[in-house]
């Protein structure tokens, strides 16, 4: 029997990056997350949690460092963890900014490289990072925020280019609005008025996100890469 | 005289420990060339001669080859002496007589930033 693909999700406490790593036990993959905090309640066998900061290098070379150790080897990487906010540009404090540039750019991208890393030895990885329809859809409120992503969105292009002379593919996936801790804090109207921009109107879930990540990694999308796929018909 | 004989052996003493991470990391760079030429074409595989040309006029590697090759080496380093170096920063791009034109140079420059990084750890 071959042996279980190994999977790396950052943000897995909650949310999208644990409902994915959940998803990722049942197919038999072994699966490292990381985040702030451990998943509570835990995620079953077959899954190890590094408590970090995903924009921490040293921490994160730590996370890289064990998993080198333990599994000489990374098939999948899921660039999930994220910070959003809503904010005026006028109202928006600077420690906001340098929080979601942090964690949304230079946290995907520190794992990106680390990653390449171990996968470049094996000649062949998936990575997909997750963005947001907040940047195609330019929405007010969401500058910063979609700023990272669009940032996401050009780190998933270039690299894609980058690394495919190793047979590492790098994609995006960007959801619409999925009931998460992420979207707890903006108002129902907002979701609604969004909801109206959309081909198919109705919230994501997380099949749909999964459905798609399923896709960017399968063994038989070798030739997809450097692309963004939004959910619900944005584009 | 004793504190002159003193100092001469701990000069020494700082010398063979030079040599011997010097020794270690031309290891692990054979341990990366391993590595890569284990995922390269037969044509394209590198010798393990600290005195071949490597990268620049009449090198056997190209540029993406070398990126390879340096990310796996900046990873063994990492691994076996717990210091974080960046063998191709600005400094080695800098420099007149650039790092990576053989491995013995290559090897000289990972022992200098080991030690560098060591010294400040």
């Amino acid at each position: 029997m071959a042996e279980a693909r190994v999977a790396l999700i950052t943000g897995t406490s909650r949310g999208i990056g644990r409902g994915l790593a959940e998803y990722f036990l049942a197919e038999g993959m072994t699966v490292i997350g990381c985040g702030r905090r451990a998943p509570d309640p835990p995620l079953g066998e077959g899954y190890t949690h590094h408590c970090l900061d995903v924009a921490d290098e040293a921490a994160v070379k730590g996370l890289f460092r064990a998993l080198r150790q333990q599994h000489g080897r990374l098939d999948v990487l899921i660039n999930n963890a994220g910070v959003a906010g809503m904010n005026h540009l006028l109202l928006t404090p600077i420690p906001q900014v340098e929080r979601m540039l942090a964690t949304n750019v230079t946290g995907t991208f520190l794992f990106c490289r680390e990653a390449a890393k171990l996968m470049q030895r094996a000649g062949r990885g998936r990575i997909v990072n997750l963005t947001t329809v907040a940047t195609p859809l330019r929405l007010a409120g969401e500058a910063i925020y979609a700023s990272s992503k669009a940032a996401v969105e050009s780190l998933t292009r270039i690299l894609a280019h980058e690394l495919g002379p190793f047979g590492i593919t790098v994609n995006a996936i960007g959801p619409t609005p999925i009931p998460t801790a992420l979207t707890a804090g903006v108002p129902e109207e907002k979701l609604q008025e969004l909801t109206k921009r959309q081909a198919i109107r109705r919230t994501a879930t997380l099949d749909d996100v999964a459905n798609v990540v399923k896709f960017f990694i399968s063994p038989a999308s070798d030739f997809i890469t450097g692309q963004v796929i939004y959910l619900g018909g944005i584009s | 005289m004793a504190g002159a004989g003193t100092l001469g052996l701990a000069a020494r003493g700082k010398e063979s420990v030079v040599l011997e991470v010097r020794e270690r990391i031309v290891e692990l760079i054979w341990e990366a060339v391993d590595a890569l030429n284990e995922i390269q074409s037969p044509e394209a595989r590198l010798e393990k001669d600290l005195e071949a040309k490597l990268f620049g006029k009449g090198g056997r590697i190209d540029s993406l080859g070398l990126v390879q090759l340096i990310s796996e080496i900046e990873t063994k380093l990492e691994d076996h002496f717990g210091v974080v170096v960046a063998l191709a920063d600005e400094r080695a791009m800098s420099q007149t007589r650039s790092p990576f034109r053989t491995f013995a140079t290559l090897a000289d420059y990972a022992s200098s930033l080991v030690m560098e990084a060591k010294k400040g750890g």
